[in-house]
């Protein structure tokens, strides 16, 4: 297979040339409204695409770190397997979060929060600048 | 609904289905702005319990099965903008299409308003005027007699308001396509620190510039009710602020001490009950109803029930939505621990 130009700026470029060339002489103000849509997606696909498995993969291990479950490791990195492994460790993630909680374990909200945290900061490197396109 | 040359006679029907006579129709055009719903405006002119009548109306309806952000009924939108009408500014809603048996998609007709949208009549006029504007609107609202209110619009169903918002956020979490720690997080944390209660009003749930306009004397006129439920009013002032954070200005934090203070003469609350860091709170768990609905329709797009781009479009403001309310969290429980005011 061909890899280059890779995912991320094939996409890039189609956001583009969407914005500079098609836009431009759209007129029905509808399709103005999803171009813009498109157009903010497409930026925010092409930087998860060039990341997001080994984001995922990343927290996985940060998060089974974290609760002591060792021994578990991603073996395949097809997207949809990392995609299920990465919900089943947030899910595990979710369960400690409410017993913590419930025992008032401030260390441990403290150590949980961290990686809610971690979590963020890549969700907002992907979302980039948010532009409610579309409203009002 | 976006076809010019054939709505016109379908309005006319509804019209007549509804005892208007001598009825015309004309200048049929697709609007944007709707967002969730389909919005066409249009002229007409026709004669209805024995008066004389023309002008200009917004038809409102559903998009095709499938393409809808968000699923909201009609019928329940009709009634509600009937019940408040005669209490806040908001065009009237005249005509209803249950079934869309006539227009062919569930719709309604609202009067059209030639108010203007709030963010460029903000850049003109600027924002000074508009928190005391803000409280008043806000505050008539959530006074409206709650037996005004149809029957149809959602009570909480546990007799408590947050008790039930806390309770979507779980269920949120639990029935979206892929585990969410952080709502987990966010409704575990809503849940230990609760304010004290308020009586229940209508809560618009979705109160923000976007569902406002300024109207020729300078007041606001509040539109779409799609969203409506009986619930804690302080839903709506938390709402306003979490959008304005994703699309500013923020109202509020333009004049807050005029705000809450016009905004609890209305109310009679008190400063316990409302204040900035009990709006901070509200501005996390008020944006349930609307994230819930978000999040059902990124769940049915990744299970291949149906796709839009809008669809994933909005689902990246859950993105915005995590950092905002966590950082929310976070400023409440240093307030509520004294180390800022």
């Amino acid at each position: 297979m061909l890899t280059q130009p890779t995912t991320d700026k094939i996409l890039l470029a189609i956001a583009n040339d969407l914005n500079a060339i098609v836009l431009p002489v759209v007129d029905d103000e509808q399709a103005k409204v999803l171009l813009g849509q498109i157009d903010q997606l497409l930026r925010r696909l092409s930087r998860r695409s060039a990341t997001e498995i080994a984001w995922m993969v990343e927290e996985i291990n940060a998060i089974n770190e974290t609760l002591g479950r060792e021994g578990r490791e991603v073996t395949s990195l097809l997207l949809a397997d990392v995609a299920a492994e990465y919900s089943e460790a947030s899910g595990v993630l979710g369960d400690a979060i409410d017993e913590a909680f419930a025992a008032n374990n401030e260390g441990m909200i403290i150590k949980l929060k961290n990686l809610l945290s971690l979590r963020i900061e890549k969700e907002q490197e992907i979302l980039g600048q948010l532009d409610l396109v579309g409203r009002g | 609904m976006q076809d010019p040359a054939v709505m016109p006679e379908k309005i006319v029907a509804l019209l007549e289905t509804n005892g208007a006579s001598d009825i015309t129709v004309s200048g049929y055009e697709p609007m944007t702005g709707g967002y969730s719903r389909l919005m066409a405006r249009f002229e007409a002119s026709f004669s209805i319990d024995g008066n004389q009548e023309s002008g200009s109306y917004v038809l409102r309806g559903d998009p095709p099965e499938g393409q809808a952000i968000i699923e909201t009924n009609r019928s329940q939108e009709f009634a509600v903008i009937q019940a408040v009408s005669p209490y806040l500014n908001t065009p009237a809603a005249r005509f209803l299409d249950a079934d869309g048996a006539i227009i062919g998609t569930p719709a309604l007709i609202i009067d059209f308003t030639e108010a203007e949208s709030t963010l460029p009549w903000i850049e003109r006029n600027g924002a000074s005027t508009l928190p005391l504007k803000l409280a008043e609107l806000s505050g008539a609202m959530h006074t409206i007699p709650v037996e005004k209110l149809p029957e149809i619009l959602a009570r909480p169903a546990s007799g408590d308001p947050l008790t039930d918002q806390i309770l979507m956020w779980k269920q949120t979490a639990t029935n979206h396509v892929e585990h969410l720690p952080i709502f987990r997080y966010v409704a575990t944390w809503l849940d230990k620190n609760r304010p004290p209660p308020v009586p229940v009003s209508l809560v618009h749930h979705d109160f923000s510039t976007a569902n406002m306009m300024v109207d020729e004397n300078d007041d606001l006129v509040v539109i779409d009710f799609e969203l409506a439920t009986v619930g804690d009013p302080r839903e709506d002032l938390g709402y306003f602020k979490a959008y304005a954070q994703a699309a500013p200005p923020d109202l509020i934090d333009e004049n807050p001490e005029i705000f809450l203070s016009r905004y609890r003469e209305v109310t009679g609350f008190t400063e316990e009950q409302i204040n900035p860091i009990v709006m901070t709170y509200f501005l996390v768990l008020g944006v349930i109803g609307v994230v819930s609905q978000i999040s059902n329709s990124g769940s049915a797009m990744a299970r291949g029930e149906t796709s839009s781009t809008g669809i994933a479009f909005n689902l990246d403001n859950l993105l915005f939505g995590q950092a905002a309310w966590m950082s929310a969290t976070e400023a409440l429980e240093a307030a509520l621990d004294g180390e800022v005011k």
